[in-house]
């Protein structure tokens, strides 16, 4: 469904962002949503302030041997390049509606453009929804509370749109956590639903305000306050 | 009236779109060696790919997505690339098949060699590919394979003994020359040869192609419920032929040569005729749909613009594909490889690629976020279920079925 | 690498499915040779069969010569096929006799299919009666011998 990005609308970047297809203002395709860029601000709060596409976004997300296997192997197919491991970006701005696909106000000719090519603004961290992915959630005491699975947006401007994330989704990492019956209680068929719920029961959510400090290195975040039962953004 | 028409020209397409060289080489076989006994097989492979391409249709008129940016949204880039490989794999081996086909049914009227004629109908699935217009290549490719209603024509002639033809069709009664394996093994070959994979991925990237929207799910779904179904009638009506000519003398067929002639024993050169000119165009047509799929498998993954809605300049990493894949094609056939054997191969490994396609489909079909209120009723998720189970089954049994009864010989 | 070692699994999978149907018979054991021999005999009888409809056919004018031509030509080649995947089994000592009958009855089988395809290429209309006669009888000595081969040697007849 083509939904309208009203303000207040609240969205999971995993699972209606990640992967969509990227549209032009004319509807031609353009690229994939192949990673979110995510800007950690200096208060700490955290906005989407791009989408990332082409094979240096994407491989990565593989994961473990063959993502990094691939990430060379795309580097040395064109070791000449300096630019070669930096994904495309297309910045948030741009974004002017959010449906079943992600369509940009531009069109597609010259729309891609390193992500070098704007830098942050001073103070700013850049990092990928991806390696957000990668954090472990630990309660204070060290205790193990599973793997970030998504992060929950908040679209607070419509034009041009900004996104601010407002909490973590945490589990075990199952699979089957693309499916979105860990979200969706009614989502059918009856039998699926039971299943895919039961295998990601652990499932909670956690607004940022609860979470601590992130550790980039360890890549472990935090959790302070109670976990919160999963629903529907 | 132009409404109606256009609806009468979706059921005729699906008729004859349906049947392509796995149904045909498929059901010839299974009707000489075991009549009618895997009929319900039939039945059950065509209820199949309706629920599922009423599902793949309905997304794609709602959301406007086609199968595989499902796949890659609802299963991650990850497992999503290994379904990639895995259905382009099957997709590829029937699009030889295909083209294969279409070369053996050349090689029935002008006596030269189908290797010799490889290239050339390479060349012309390419040319379709590239300049014919999407709805001309589906309405004429789709109506000229309805000739192959001759084969029901030609049932009736030979006068087969219905009551043993029915009895074994509702009793699933196999000639006692035969074993359960071997039935079990032809059984999963139809069901894979019903529900190839590639039928969704086209049907619902034809939709999006086409531009429905919410208004067309009535014609959609007309389309899909007679089409299909009549489709279907056509495949029982080539096994009963086979049945009739072939059974008694216990005869296998192995040959499209083969699959033609009891109508040219029913109904003679006329009748020989339409059935050449049905295998032409049920297999050319087929041929443009697989080697499509390809190309929109693999750019919906990678977000490319796909689709002939465009001028192929704006498009030009899809077309790029078929021209990649129509070569692929080309050079492993004229490697002399049956086109037969690779037809056998691919029914049986669409069989076991089939969870791939089918899971992903009926999860979307059911999420609001992008279907809205038009997500599944019961009853769709009841059958969606049931023959999840039965495609979960058939993708086990298929190798293994294959190994022990060695490709049914 | 959860996804390398499924990759790789599923590879190893498919060749090691691909060689067990590829290079299934082999061990010359009695059963197995007497399965190859019976279907052997089988898919030759097939071949004679259909190249005997496809005759009696085009004798009542069913039949373009260009089809009929491409259906000898693959009957010819499917029988001829058959013969020769069963010439090289090693037949086990019990069975020699019947191997020798065997490939003898299956040699003159695939030496009239090449007759056939002979007399069609040149449009011998007129040996079409003939070669159908000899047809129907080859076929039917060949269902004979498929049947006898059912059973263990001695048994028969």
């Amino acid at each position: 469904m083509s939904a309208e990005l009203a303000p207040g609308r609240a969205l999971d970047a995993v699972l209606h962002l990640m992967d969509r297809q990227v549209v032009d203002r004319d509807g031609r395709m353009v690229c994939k949503v192949d990673d979110v860029e995510l800007t950690e601000h200096p208060d700490r709060t955290w906005e989407v302030t791009g989408l990332l596409a082409g094979p240096p976004a994407l491989v990565p997300r593989f994961g473990g041997r063959l993502g990094r296997a691939l990430e060379e192997s795309w580097r040395r197919l064109g070791v000449e390049e300096g630019d070669r491991l930096v994904p495309w970006r297309i910045p948030l701005a741009l974004v002017g509606e959010l449906g079943s696909g992600v369509r940009v106000l531009a069109a597609r000719d010259d729309l891609l453009q390193r992500q070098t090519d704007s830098p942050p603004a001073p103070g700013e961290v850049r990092r990928r929804l991806n390696d957000v992915l990668q954090l472990e959630a630990r309660a204070p005491d060290g205790e193990r509370l599973g793997r970030v699975l998504d992060v929950r947006l908040r679209a607070v401007r419509r034009e041009p749109l900004q996104l601010l994330a407002e909490g973590l989704v945490i589990g075990r990492g199952r699979p089957g956590g693309y499916l979105g019956y860990d979200r969706e209680p009614q989502q059918g068929p009856w039998l699926l639903n039971r299943l895919v719920r039961r295998i990601h029961r652990h499932s909670a959510y956690v607004p940022l305000h609860d979470t601590g400090p992130t550790d980039w290195e360890a890549q472990v975040v935090e959790i302070r306050g109670p976990l919160l039962p999963l629903d529907h953004p | 009236m132009k409404k109606f028409f256009s609806v009468a020209l979706g059921i005729l397409t699906a008729i004859g779109g349906f049947v392509d060289i796995g149904d045909l080489v498929t059901n010839a076989q299974v009707g000489a060696r075991l009549g009618w006994s895997l009929g319900l097989v039939v039945m059950v492979g065509v209820l199949g790919i309706c629920v599922f391409a009423e599902m793949s249709g309905r997304v794609a008129a709602v959301s406007h997505r086609a199968t595989f940016d499902l796949v890659r949204e609802r299963l991650g880039p990850r497992v999503g690339l290994l379904n990639l490989l895995g259905s382009m794999a099957v997709t590829l081996l029937t699009f030889i098949a295909e083209i294969g086909g279409v070369a053996l049914a050349i090689e029935l009227v002008v006596s030269v060699h189908y290797v010799l004629l490889v290239p050339l109908v390479a060349g012309l699935v390419w040319l379709i590919l590239w300049k014919a217009r999407f709805s001309l290549m589906e309405n004429v490719l789709g109506l000229v394979g309805l000739s192959l209603i001759v084969f029901v024509v030609a049932l009736w002639q030979l006068d087969p003994d219905w009551g043993h033809l029915g009895s074994q069709l509702v009793t699933v009664d196999k000639p006692s020359d035969e074993t359960w394996p071997v039935w079990s093994y032809y059984a999963v070959a139809l069901f894979g040869a019903a529900l190839t994979p590639y039928e969704v991925f086209f049907f619902s990237s034809g939709g999006v192609e086409e531009h429905w929207q919410v208004e067309d799910l009535t014609t959609m779904r007309l389309n899909v419920f007679i089409g299909f179904p009549l489709g279907g009638l056509l495949s029982l009506a080539i096994a009963g032929c086979t049945a009739v000519v072939f059974g008694p003398l216990d005869a296998s067929v192995d040959t499209l040569g083969q699959v033609g002639l009891p109508v040219a024993v029913a109904l003679g050169k006329l009748g020989l005729a339409f059935a050449i000119i049905g295998f032409v165009a049920a297999t050319l047509g087929a041929a443009c749909e697989t080697g499509l799929s390809t190309g929109y498998s693999i750019a919906q993954y990678f977000g490319w613009q796909w689709g002939k809605y465009v001028k192929p300049r704006d498009a030009s990493r899809f077309h790029l594909t078929l021209i990649i894949v129509t070569l692929l094609a080309m050079a492993i056939l004229v490697t002399g490889v049956d086109p037969i054997l690779v037809t056998e191969v691919s029914v049986v490994f669409s069989a076991v690629a089939l969870p791939l396609t089918y899971f992903p489909i009926l999860v979307v079909a059911n999420d609001p976020d992008y279907l809205g209120e038009h997500v599944n009723g019961r009853l769709a998720n009841g059958l969606g279920m049931i023959y999840l189970v039965l495609i979960g089954v058939a993708a086990t049994a298929a190798i293994p079925l294959m190994i022990w009864t060695r490709m049914g010989a | 690498m959860e996804g390398f070692s499924v990759l790789a699994r599923l590879v190893a999978a498919t060749v090691v499915a691909a060689a067990l149907t590829g290079c299934a018979p082999g061990t010359p054991d009695e059963d197995s040779w007497r399965g190859d021999a019976t279907r052997a005999v089988g898919d030759v009888a097939s071949a004679v069969q259909t190249a005997r409809i496809a005759l009696e056919a085009s004798q009542q004018d069913h039949l373009h010569h260009a089809y009929l031509q491409a259906v000898l030509v693959d009957a010819e080649r499917t029988g001829g096929l058959a013969a020769d995947a069963l010439s090289s089994v090693q037949p086990p000592d019990i069975e020699r006799r019947r191997s020798s009958d065997v490939d003898d009855q299956l040699e003159q089988a695939t030496g009239l299919l090449q007759e056939a395809r002979i007399a069609v290429v040149a449009h011998d209309t007129g040996e079409y009666a003939d070669l159908v006669d000899r047809l129907e009888r080859t076929a039917s000595s060949l269902q004979q011998l498929e049947t006898d081969l059912e059973a263990p040697p001695g048994d028969a007849r």
